[in-house]
């Protein structure tokens, strides 16, 4: 995923999470770890697409 | 109608429509209470830290330093020390009277100050001196109070109690791994005010007390009196009581007469308009009279109890603010607004929000866990309205509605109230609060006055009459407000992290978030049955509250050793026993207020459903995916969380919360002893503050799909935000089904409604019915949140066009531009009810 505020792309676990408004959301606030901006990950869909990859 | 005022009337009607009840607020107040509104100094603090220009007054540091250092300190109990040093605070700190202000009193030396109490804790005094904020007002001052805070030390609540708690206890109270704080280290408390007896006229106590020492003095002293050593014995017991108390009542009317002679130089020398240097030598006047006479207007009970009140705050911070207004007020306004007419109901009305206004310039300095826990409220200061008197006749009446209508005017985050509700409750007093509700202020909570006496009556062994006297001594807990009843602290400092204990469970004791062990080891739970499983959570839990509970018993020593001189002066049976607040026994009304206490019976029942029942995972695959934070689990995490969730009346989910209510009571709650006279165990009083945000990162990711980070729900019988999915009633029935008198001390729901639906007086006929249905259930407790999304998301946009908009976060409401992001979006996500 990329950060939307510098750029920086990794895999999610290198996102740090921070939380999630309600447990029933797929998205969620995650923690850069180059510029610590928040970035709105899309849990489930981030998943399939780093599952996609690893096969 | 003039011009103007058919402009101002047309500009206020636009405002309600439009539903911008701030805006509505600020033209439809008088401009005194507009100026006052915002020249008002607000003490919360935004996440940990205090709002910039807040600094603490370290006046108290200076004279206590001198004080205890004196060679009369060395040799005096405590007590005595404590009453010299608090008398002497009061004849120097400086004082100061707010332009157009007419009730005046404040603790500390200015209005931006934050009075720090010496003798509680050396932490929250580290704190504040380091604080980036740059607390210390200025640089040069830094050096004698660095060394005051040293030299102060071993004279705190703090050292005291740390010399005798072991080193885990010390090591918990510092960590919130399971309860967050403890009394001495918060350098604040919650006591309850005696009804009557504190606005009786403190000459009147002083009289008593003199009397008292006379008598003692007579025993120990006289020439010629016959020998007794039981008699004598007593006396020595009593006596430096009696003094301390003596010491102070007389600084306190000395500090209320420095009032009385500043207003009048002010009007004498310096004040240029008419109008305004009446209203000065008014305020000298009733200075002079009050509190040392009782009050006999209501611009005098107004001034009487702001000034009583903050003298007591001058020797401990106080967190809350026990009060029932409606009561303690009524003969004075009854007398002035409805029988004699010498005050008209405009400046009732003006001189009732002045007070709400001077009631939320107070602030204590609190540790930095206790700033996040009440993020954007200095409180909660929730005074009680209405309910069922002793006599039993309805409590609520014209001040109930006076008050409830400064509150829309004014705005502020405390005080804030609960409406002690019951079928025969006066409707206009109804209908106000709920107007509160729908200007969006998210107060007044509504209380089952019914269950809540019942309730009082089944912990603490009160009297029915003195159960019906009840105030809310912090968020939800009522105490009563009799000679016997009163309570000098909230047993609850500490408070404990509810839902640890099934995390505790799951990892045999270990604290996956803190990588400690520190439970007792209840076993491996892949080798579980449910059953055991759930018989490990309650051993957490017993192991997590008597913690919490013994650390509180002990301190409870420690206070007894410093005791409160100014406090027990307002209270009879201090007066006449001449035993310090802590010496007393009260009936009892203890309870360790538990945070995040659903969650973790969410937890407990989709193991159930997917582990035990449908077996679709093995205990070692739940266990695997927690420990990652469920990274990398995102299709099993979504099973977990679509398992059955409390609060939409399913029998699956609901049987396992209400078990857990039941055996806790029985087998944690119930086998505790405290110093309660006639007390009944010691009970949990699940709610959550902010905690459900501060929590969640010291609870680990459980099985209802929550990961480590994650808000937890929001009350303490609320449902998790956005999983109450079938409506407004199926909550209350879930709820409903928790036995409210006896299975905790009180709880907390948090619920949501339309704004766009309860327009109009259909919108109150269906929230009065909503209420019935509540009432009929026997849930001690509801409160609202009426802002829509649209205005919140607008608010995070632009928050400076929004700063008097509030929300209700969890047993107080704050300013929504003053929470941070995070408390601001939990707020979003829960579910809007439709009724």
């Amino acid at each position: 995923m990329k950060c939307e505020h510098c750029g920086f792309e990794g895999t999610k676990g290198t996102f740090r999470y921070l939380y999630n408004t309600t447990l029933d959301a797929v998205t969620a606030y995650r923690e850069c770890p180059k510029c610590f901006g928040w970035v709105v990950c899309n849990e489930l869909e981030e998943e399939k697409k780093e599952k996609a990859v690893a096969k | 109608m003039s011009t103007a005022v058919e402009e101002k009337e047309k500009a206020l009607h636009e405002h309600l429509e439009k539903r911008e009840y701030w805006w509505w607020a600020e033209k439809a107040r008088s401009s005194r209470i507009d100026y006052l509104r915002k020249a008002v100094w607000p003490k919360a603090a935004k996440g940990s830290s205090y709002l910039p220009g807040t600094k603490i007054c370290w006046h108290g540091y200076k004279i206590y330093r001198e004080v205890f250092d004196t060679p009369d300190a060395k040799m005096d109990p405590y007590i005595l020390t404590f009453a010299k040093a608090q008398a002497k605070v009061l004849d120097t700190i400086p004082i100061f009277i707010i332009d157009q202000s007419r009730i005046v009193g404040y603790t500390g030396s200015a209005p931006h100050k934050l009075y720090m109490t010496p003798q509680s804790s050396f932490n929250v005094a580290w704190d504040m001196y380091n604080d980036r904020m740059d607390l210390v007002d200025r640089e040069e001052d830094r050096p004698w109070i660095k060394e005051a805070i040293e030299f102060m030390k071993p004279y705190t609540y703090e050292a005291r109690a740390d010399r005798i708690l072991s080193r885990r206890q010390r090591i918990m109270c510092s960590t919130s791994q399971t309860f967050t704080g403890s009394s001495h280290r918060e350098s604040q408390t919650y006591s309850t005010t005696q009804w009557g007896y504190f606005h009786s006229g403190f000459n009147n106590i002083l009289a008593q007390v003199n009397e008292n020492i006379a008598e003692a003095e007579k025993v120990l002293y006289e020439v010629g009196a016959r020998p007794d050593f039981p008699a004598e014995y007593d006396a020595l017991n009593k006596l430096d009581n009696w003094r301390s108390f003596k010491i102070v009542i007389e600084a306190m009317l000395r500090w209320a007469k420095r009032y009385s002679r500043l207003a009048k130089i002010i009007a004498e020398n310096f004040e240029t308009d008419p109008q305004r240097k009446q209203e000065l030598m008014e305020i000298s006047r009733i200075c002079a009279k009050v509190p040392g006479e009782a009050p006999e207007s209501y611009h005098e009970f107004l001034m009487y109890d702001n000034m009583a009140q903050r003298a007591k705050r001058y020797e401990w911070g106080e967190g809350a603010w026990p009060a029932k207004p409606d009561t303690w007020g009524w003969p004075c306004y009854k007398k002035d607004v409805i029988d004699e007419k010498t005050l008209s109901q405009d400046d009732a009305l003006d001189l009732t929000c002045e007070y709400l206004i001077r009631a939320f310039e107070y602030g204590n300095p609190r540790n930095r866990q206790y700033r996040e826990l009440m993020t954007g409220d200095p409180g909660p200061y929730v005074w009680a309205l209405g309910g069922i008197l002793p006599d039993g006749s309805d409590g609520a009446n014209e001040l109930s509605d006076t008050i409830l209508k400064a509150a829309r005017l004014v705005r502020v985050a405390s005080p804030t109230y609960a409406l002690r509700y019951h079928p025969k409750i006066r409707t206009e007093t109804l209908r106000q609060a709920f107007e509160c509700i729908r200007h969006g202020l998210g107060y007044p909570n509504i209380r089952h006055d019914d269950v809540l006496v019942q309730s009082n009556m089944y912990w603490s062994g009160t009297p029915l009459e003195e159960a019906r006297t009840w105030t809310a001594q912090a968020c939800i807990v009522p105490c009563p407000g009799t000679k016997h009843g009163v309570m000098p602290a909230r047993y609850s400092a500490s408070s404990t992290l509810g839902s640890k204990c099934v995390e505790l469970a799951l990892w045999n004791g270990f604290n996956p978030v803190f990588k400690m062990q520190i439970g007792p080891k209840t076993g491996d739970p892949t080798k579980m049955t449910f059953d055991e499983l759930f018989d490990a959570c309650i051993e957490q839990f017993k192991v997590i509250h008597w913690e919490g509970c013994k650390i509180r018993n002990i301190s409870r020593w420690v206070e007894e050793e410093i005791g409160r001189p100014m406090l027990s002066s307002g209270w009879e049976e201090c007066i006449e026993t001449g035993k310090n607040a802590f010496q007393r026994r009260e009936y009892g009304n203890n309870w360790l207020t538990t945070f995040i206490w659903t969650d973790g019976w969410d937890a407990m029942a989709a193991l159930k459903k997917l582990v035990y029942d449908e077996k679709k995972y093995t205990m070692e695959q739940v266990l695997e995916m927690l420990k990652v934070n469920w990274e990398g689990y995102e299709v099993e995490r979504m099973d977990f969380v679509r398992a059955p969730k409390w609060g939409n009346d399913d029998d699956y989910v609901d049987e396992i919360v209400v078990k857990a209510y039941n055996r806790t009571r029985d087998e944690v709650l119930l086998p505790c002893k405290d110093w309660g006279r006639s007390s009944r165990g010691i009970p949990t009083a699940p709610q959550n503050i902010a905690a459900y945000t501060v929590a969640g990162v010291l609870l680990g990711a459980l099985p209802n799909g929550r990961r480590l980070g994650d808000t937890c729900y929001d009350g303490g019988c609320s449902p998790g935000a956005g999983l109450d999915k079938k409506g407004p009633t199926a909550v209350l029935r879930s709820v409903g089904k928790i036995d409210h008198v006896t299975s905790h001390r009180a709880n907390l729901l948090n619920q949501r409604l339309s704004p766009t639906q309860l327009v109009g007086d259909k919108g109150f006929e269906l929230w009065h019915n909503y209420i019935k249905t509540w009432h009929d259930l026997r849930i001690n407790h509801v409160q609202f949140n009426m802002v829509d999304n649209e205005t919140l998301y607008a608010a995070q946009k632009e928050p400076e066009k929004y700063s008097e908009l509030m929300v209700r976060v969890a047993g107080y409401s704050a300013h929504f531009t003053g929470l941070n992001k995070k408390t601001q979006d939990t707020i979003i996500a829960r579910n809007v009810q439709t009724l």
